[in-house]
This record gives C-alpha cells, sequence and structure tokens, in this order.
C-alpha cells in the first residue's frame, strides 16, 4: 500500500491526481494531502511517503524549494518527487533534473501521463 | 496584443478545458457576451508578460465543477467552485506562457487570485470570447502589468 503525499495549493487539483493515480492502477494507495510546500515538509516529518507528488506553483514553500529541501536531507532524500506544473518550462526543469526529481506531470494531468511516469517509479 | 498571443491564449483555454471538463470551446464576439451580472473572474500574474484575466458565467463554472467533482449542483460550495476557477486560471496561464516562450527562458507564473470586485469583462482591452452553450462564457484579458486596474 504505497502513500502517497500530494502537495497542490488546490483542492481541485489534489482531487485530480488522486484521481488519475486511483484509475492509472496504483494498487490501494494511502494517499496524505498537504496545501504547500511548509504542510507536505510536516508531513513528511511526521511520516515518510513512498512518493511525493508537488505543484511547483505554491504559497509558502513552492515545489522547487521543497524538492531542494528533501534532497538536502539524509533522511528524505531517497523519497521521489514528482513535480505538476501549468507550464512547461524546460529551463526550470533542467535546474528540476539537476536536483534530482523524478519527472514532471503538466496540468491538467491526465491518466496515461501519470502512468508513464508511474511506470518510471515502479522501474526505480 | 498580436493575433499570435490572442491565438495562443485561445488554444490554451481550447486544451485546458477539453481536458479538464470535455468542453468544447467556440470563439465568439464581444458583443454576444452576456450582459448579466452572473460571472466570476480571476487574475494571474505572468511575470513581464502581463496579467491574465479570466472570467467564467457561474453557470459554466457549475459544470465544469460538476464533471471534475463528479457532484451534482447543490453538493458543490462557493469554496470549490471558487477553487476550481482559480485552478483553471493557473492551468490556462501556465499553457499560454509556455506557448509564448517556447523554451527560450525562465519565466515565473503568479499564484491567482480571485476578482472580487464584479468583473466588467468589457472594460479590458484585449480578450478572447468562448462559448460552449446559451449561458456558458469564458472571457480572457490580457493586460499588460503596468495598467492592471481601472
Amino acid at each position: 500500500m504505497p502513500k502517497i503525499l500530494i502537495a497542490d495549493d488546490s483542492q481541485t487539483a489534489r482531487m485530480i491526481m488522486r484521481r488519475c493515480i486511483e484509475i492509472a492502477g496504483v494498487r490501494e494507495p494511502a494517499f496524505i494531502e498537504a496545501i504547500d510546500g511548509e504542510a507536505a515538509l510536516a508531513a513528511v516529518k511526521k511520516d515518510l511517503p513512498d512518493l511525493i507528488v508537488a505543484d511547483l506553483n505554491m504559497p509558502k514553500i513552492d515545489g522547487e524549494t521543497l524538492l531542494k529541501t528533501l534532497k538536502s536531507d539524509s533522511k528524505t532524500q531517497g523519497i521521489p518527487v514528482i513535480i505538476a506544473s501549468s507550464a512547461v518550462n524546460p529551463v526550470r526543469n533542467q535546474r528540476l533534473e539537476q536536483l534530482g526529481v523524478l519527472g514532471f506531470v503538466t496540468k491538467p494531468v491526465t491518466v496515461s501521463a501519470v502512468k508513464s511516469i508511474f511506470e518510471r517509479w515502479k522501474g526505480n | 496584443m498580436g493575433s499570435i498571443h490572442q491565438e495562443a491564449l485561445r488554444e490554451s483555454a481550447c486544451d485546458a478545458l477539453e481536458t479538464l471538463a470535455f468542453t468544447e470551446l467556440h470563439e465568439v464576439g464581444r458583443s454576444d457576451l452576456p450582459q448579466k451580472e452572473n460571472r466570476l473572474g480571476a487574475r494571474i500574474a505572468l511575470g513581464e508578460d502581463g496579467l491574465l484575466d479570466i472570467y467564467l458565467t457561474r453557470p459554466f463554472l457549475v459544470e465544469i465543477a460538476a464533471v471534475l467533482f463528479t457532484a451534482n449542483e447543490d453538493q458543490l460550495d462557493s469554496a470549490i467552485m471558487n477553487d476550481t476557477l482559480l485552478e483553471i486560471t493557473n492551468i490556462i496561464a501556465g499553457r499560454y506562457l509556455a506557448k509564448i516562450r517556447e523554451g527560450r527562458s525562465d519565466f515565473v507564473l503568479g499564484l491567482p487570485e480571485l476578482l472580487q470586485d464584479s468583473p466588467k469583462w468589457q472594460a479590458h482591452p484585449v480578450r478572447v470570447t468562448l462559448e460552449s452553450s446559451p449561458d456558458h462564457f469564458l472571457a480572457l484579458g490580457l493586460m499588460p502589468t503596468a495598467t492592471k486596474d481601472a
């Protein structure tokens, strides 16, 4: 039962992501939700998830800062992180890859995009 | 705003709503917009590319939220409706920026905010108006940052 943390300030976006993950065939996922990067870090401290899907554009702590913070801590650097964003930005994506992001999904998220990136997660 | 940007904005809105809510959009003229005050608006900063305002008629937003949340209208409260509008704004803006920037440089997208005052969609200098059914309208307005509020 994989623990998946979804960090996004939009309830709508979190719901869509949850639904896509379920339809993509992830078996019995246990979802943890966070409304921004700060809440995501607090949730990670409480209970390490197996995977994090984080929106890039969030108040308080954004997705990029969240990723940086996770990768700089030995307890959390191994958690795979997927970044969701409404804008494909190759310059920024290169930066995120250097930080160790697992992959990207573009909003609006589709089941096929989630399936494809989750295959990569399973492969890792 | 040049026609290339207008086209990019129109495509972004069409792509977003087709994927999100299986809604096909058709462009209409400014004079086709309803005059009744039955709309909600949101704004998002596009960095140096200005500001984007998006307006939806309430029935249209209700329909989109109902599809997304698999809910009836009476199950949708204003918090859900507002959140859906903000997310739609975020998605359209992100797609638009990605199109006009074409990977040439880094860019920053702001956080979407609700427009609290009754939005006057005729007030904006540039618009793309899209309709999917008689009371379903979406209007988009791009403004340079310096002239953000009328």
